[in-house]
Parts: C-alpha cells; sequence; structure tokens
C-alpha cells in the first residue's frame, strides 16, 4: 500500500514537472534565445555598451520567466506588461527599422491582475507571424483598456495577414484539445477561465488584429 | 579566395557571419542581401562561388531560394543558416552543401566554409563549360527513359532499372506533375490536392520534401532538376514529357482528327493503353483524367468491332468485343457486339454462352436485359434454326 501510495506521488511529481516544462518551452522558444544571443554575439564586436544593456534585458525576460509561479491564475497586469517590454527590446534590436511598437496601456489597470502570459505570446505572434514576414517590415499596436468589468487587450499589425483559411485552422487549434503554445494555449485556457474566445479579424497584406477580453481582480 | 553572398533580413546577423568569415581568411564577402528576392537577382548579377542563405526571411525565404537557384543550372553552392532545430532543416538538406545554426559556432563555420572549398575546387576541374554541358544533360533524356502512368506508375531508365519511391506522396506528387504536363501548378494547389487536411505550414514542408526526395532520385537515374520551380509554381523538366498516358492522349486526339476509321490506327492507339490511369492508386484529383481516358477506350474498341464487322472480320471482332468487355462488364452494347461477331463466325454456342454471362452480370445490379438485347439474341437464334 505504501509502495503503491509512493508510486503514485512520484508519479504526480514527475507530471508536475513534465507540465512546467512544456510551459517553460512555450515561454522561451530555443529559436527566441539563439536569435537573442547571436544578436548580442554581433553587437560584443560592434557596439559592446549595447551588448551589456540587451544582456540586462535578456536576463530581465528570463528572470520574470523563471519566477513567476505558473500555478497562478492571475498575476499582475504590470508584470506581464514588463515582459512585453523586454520581449519588443529584444526583437526591436533584431529587427532594427523593420519594427516599429506601440503601446497603449492604461496605467490604472497596472495594479489589477490578469490571466498570466497572454500579452506577451501575442505580441509575439504579431511580430513574428505578422511584421518579420512582411519585406519592408511594420508596427505592432498594444493597447490594454478597461471596458467595465473586464480589461481589453487588442494586438494589431500591418504585416503580412493570413488568408481565410489560415484564420480558420488556427481557430481550429485552438477549439480543439490541443497542448499547442502561443495562441491555441491562449485560447484553451481564456475558454477555461470565462467561455469566452479571442476574437480575430485578418486580412491578406493588410494584417492582423486580435482582441481578447479578461475578467480583472482587484486585490 | 572565395567569393560569397549573404542574405539575412536581421543587420546584427549579417555583420557577425561577415566578420566571422573574413577571420577565416578564406572568404571575401561580395554581397549582403536583406531578403530573398534580392538575393536571387543578386546571385544572379555578382554569380558568387557560395550564398549563406537564412531561412526565415521575408517574401521569400532561404529554401525557396535554394529551390529556385536548384532549378537555374546555377553555380553557386548554398549554405542555409538558421536559429531553428536541425531537424527542421535536414529536410532540405539536398537543396544545399551545408547549414549552420544560430548562434554561429566557429569551428563550425570553418568546417562548413572547408567543405565550400573542396566543392567549389571540384566544380572547377570537373567542368570547364558547366553551362554548355549542363544545357545539353538537360535536353536529352537519358536513353531508355520509360514514364509509365497507365495500370502502375513506374519511372524506368534501361540499365538503371526501377525508380524507387521513398515515400507514397513523392510518387503522387509526381504522378499530379506527370499528368499535367505542359502546365505549371501552383504550390497552393499543390497543397490543396495532395495534402487536403493537412496545415497550410505544415503541408509546405511536406511538398518541399517530396520535391527534394523527386529530384535526388532522378539525380540517380541521371537526370538533373527534374522539378523545376518558378514563380511559386511547379512542373516537370522537358526530358520527363514522354509518358504512356500523354501518348494515349495523343494518339486518341490524332483519331479524332482523322475521323476514327482505320482500324490499324486504332489498334495501335488502343494498345498503348496497358491499363487503368493510376490503377491501383486512390487519387481523387484524377477522377476527371480517369474518367475520360476510360470512355476513350471504351469508344476505340466499340469503333474498332464495328470497323471489323463491316469487314467480317469476325475473329478480330471477338477480340476486340472481349477487351472491350473487360473494360466495361456490364455495358450491354458490348455483349451486343460479341454475340454478333460469334454469331457471324459460326460459333453458334459461344453466342448463347455470352448470353448467359450478361444475364449474370445484369442480375448483380438487379436489372434485366434490354428489348433491344432480347430480340437481337431471339434474331440470331432463329438464324440458328432457319
Amino acid at each position: 500500500m505504501r509502495i503503491r501510495t509512493q508510486l503514485a506521488m512520484k508519479r504526480l511529481a514527475k507530471e508536475a514537472t513534465a507540465s512546467e516544462m512544456a510551459f517553460l518551452q512555450s515561454q522561451i522558444k530555443p529559436h527566441f534565445l539563439y536569435n537573442a544571443l547571436g544578436t548580442i554575439m554581433s553587437l560584443c564586436y560592434t557596439d559592446g555598451p549595447r551588448a551589456g544593456e540587451l544582456l540586462a534585458v535578456l536576463s530581465k525576460y528570463l528572470r520574470i520567466i523563471f519566477h513567476e509561479d505558473h500555478k497562478e491564475e492571475s498575476v499582475l497586469l504590470y508584470k506581464e506588461i514588463e515582459l512585453v517590454r523586454a520581449y519588443v527590446d529584444i526583437e526591436k534590436e533584431r529587427f532594427g527599422n523593420r519594427l516599429a511598437v506601440e503601446m497603449d496601456v492604461d496605467e490604472r489597470l497596472m495594479s489589477f491582475k490578469v490571466m498570466p502570459l497572454t500579452i506577451q505570446p501575442l505580441v509575439e505572434n504579431a511580430i513574428r507571424h505578422g511584421v518579420a514576414k512582411k519585406l519592408s517590415g511594420g508596427r505592432v499596436l498594444l493597447s490594454v483598456q478597461r471596458r467595465g468589468s473586464e480589461v481589453e487587450i487588442v494586438v494589431e499589425d500591418n504585416g503580412v495577414g493570413m488568408a481565410e483559411r489560415q484564420v480558420r485552422e488556427l481557430m481550429d487549434t485552438a477549439g480543439g484539445e490541443s497542448d499547442g503554445v502561443g495562441f491555441a494555449n491562449i485560447a484553451k485556457r481564456l475558454a477555461h477561465l470565462n467561455g469566452s474566445r479571442p476574437l480575430i479579424e485578418s486580412a491578406p497584406d493588410v494584417g492582423t488584429r486580435i482582441t481578447v477580453r479578461l475578467p480583472i481582480k482587484d486585490d | 579566395m572565395i567569393t560569397a553572398l549573404l542574405a539575412d533580413d536581421e543587420s546584427h546577423a549579417l555583420s557577425l557571419l561577415e566578420l566571422l568569415l573574413h577571420q577565416t581568411g578564406d572568404v571575401k564577402v561580395i554581397g549582403r542581401c536583406g531578403n530573398g528576392i534580392e538575393a536571387i537577382a543578386e546571385i544572379a548579377r555578382l554569380k558568387p562561388d557560395v550564398a549563406f542563405l537564412d531561412i526565415e526571411m521575408p517574401g521569400m525565404n532561404g529554401l525557396e531560394v535554394a529551390e529556385r537557384l536548384g532549378s537555374a543550372a546555377c553555380d553557386t553552392q548554398v549554405v542555409f543558416v538558421t536559429a531553428y532545430d536541425r531537424y527542421a532543416v535536414s529536410a532540405f538538406e539536398n537543396d544545399a552543401l551545408d547549414y549552420l545554426l544560430k548562434p554561429l559556432e566557429v569551428d563550425r563555420l570553418n568546417r562548413t566554409v572547408g567543405r565550400v572549398k573542396r566543392a567549389v575546387a571540384r566544380r572547377k576541374s570537373e567542368s570547364p563549360e558547366p553551362a554548355s554541358t549542363s544545357a545539353i544533360a538537360a535536353d536529352n533524356p537519358p536513353a531508355g527513359l520509360q514514364v509509365q502512368l497507365l495500370g502502375e506508375i513506374q519511372v524506368s531508365v534501361e540499365g538503371k532499372g526501377r525508380l524507387k519511391w521513398r515515400t507514397s506522396k513523392e510518387k503522387e506528387l509526381f504522378a499530379y506533375l506527370a499528368v499535367h504536363y505542359g502546365s505549371r501548378i501552383h504550390r497552393d494547389v499543390l497543397l490543396d490536392e495532395l495534402w487536403p487536411d493537412e496545415h497550410y505550414q505544415k503541408a509546405k514542408v511536406y511538398l518541399h520534401t517530396c520535391v527534394s526526395y523527386l529530384r535526388r532520385d532522378f539525380r540517380q537515374m541521371g537526370m538533373e532538376d527534374a522539378v523545376i520551380y518558378e514563380d511559386e509554381k511547379y512542373s516537370l523538366a522537358p526530358q520527363l514529357e514522354r509518358s504512356d498516358y500523354r501518348e494515349f492522349v495523343a494518339a486518341a486526339a490524332g483519331l479524332l482528327q482523322t475521323g476514327g476509321n482505320n482500324a490499324e490506327q486504332l489498334e495501335r492507339t488502343v494498345n498503348l493503353y496497358s491499363g487503368r490511369l493510376f490503377r491501383s492508386e486512390d487519387y481523387q484529383w484524377a477522377d476527371d483524367e480517369i474518367r475520360h481516358t476510360e470512355a476513350a477506350i471504351e469508344a476505340q474498341l466499340l469503333r474498332l468491332t464495328q470497323l471489323y464487322e463491316e469487314q467480317r472480320d469476325y475473329g478480330r471482332m471477338i477480340a476486340a468485343g472481349r477487351r472491350l468487355l473487360q473494360h466495361s462488364p456490364y455495358n450491354e452494347e458490348a455483349y451486343r457486339t460479341l454475340m454478333k461477331a460469334y454469331a457471324g463466325s459460326g460459333k453458334h454456342d459461344e453466342v448463347y454462352r455470352v448470353y448467359e454471362e450478361m444475364e449474370r452480370r445484369l442480375d448483380e445490379l438487379q436489372i434485366q436485359a434490354s428489348d433491344m438485347t432480347l430480340s437481337l439474341y431471339e434474331g440470331l437464334r432463329v438464324r440458328k434454326r432457319g
């Protein structure tokens, strides 16, 4: 009996680690880290002080990811926005003047709590799949505003956009039991949280706008 | 000194690669591009020995650039550079001499430069006039090349044996391009037809893999650049123009022109038909072609029986009628023809057997013979008694 309990505990611990790892991997994508390191490496030869700054930014990004309690159901919006800023700083260094990011975040919301790791993946998608794929680059707009008892997050880009088929596929993976990362992961958690779905508006060569509404907790 | 062109949409990545290549002392960077479209133009203009292509670039990614170069009979070697997993690259290894992972490691980069040096030296010693020799090779298919689409799909070269497909999708892609020879097929059409249930990005990777399998397999059969890629469209090289299917279609078209009154010409055409198009496969995209060729062969065989009947050549009429039945075992007209042929040659017991066979077949479909068939049968029996 005791052995069985021990085995069960061991299995649970293993599963917890596995889910924790999956979670970390979803946030620290290897190619992001490799590209960031490549950029810093290059800066070491050309602009030492900037390389140092960027190392600090990357450390901050990693610290937020590592230190966040991933079992928490909500996190300070302030923390989320810090994560976004760190991410954007690194990507802007990589893409130079091909990437512009504007943020319009209602400062009064900073001490509210929201579902963690929602905003950064959306911004990441807008950069990677929208702007980076466009020859001339583009800009990403992040807006976080209060709408009644909810906070509305809008991430908009003027990148390559998506054809109907791609939008449909994105919604399909989001609806299914996918354990995917990024958009699917957000959609799944959102459905679990309040049954709502992210809104996708997109057109090829025009851009993409994703709107997500989260309930806010005041404490 | 090797000349190199670098393409990456990140300027820091370009600078670092240029610096590290410079440090090897073997490489001179003669061009830098920020995207794939520029890279294509610059490679054509500068003709570098090697192009270092980042895979993730806007407009045209590194894989597409390499593919374009591959079908342009270009002497530039390709090295991919990517921050992605090496497994994502390995499927495209055929299109490139080597690949490098970001962040770059100096030792690994030196190894790559060594490989490029050897490849460049080899090429220079092999072909004093690379352009002219490759042009000749491209125009002339290897002797004894056979492309068979009717019945089983098969490609063979005399003395080199049969092409062995690595995957069923590689075979299907070849079949698709071969049947549509003469038109260039857009990538998205191929994705929709061959991978209808697959996600777009995944399907693209599968397509790339199949294309590079095809190129590699045909290269082993002595054919370079079997698959041509241009403006996001795919087609087969001119050396693969001939197939038994296209020969049959051309011959059938020839019949229509001459009116189909020449039995010899008809025989030659029906003999080209060695079986249903893609007999052992389930290619839904080929439904139209299959129906058309089946309808054509039936019409040709029927026409043959009519010609032989006019010539009272009952032996050949029976042979053609039997073949027709093989194609359409539920075709009453085929049975009527065969009955007439046996009656004409005096084999009345065979007339009866054919009639019985027909009844059995029609019974499977729970239908009865038409009045036309019944009266023909009665007529033949009366004639026998009388």
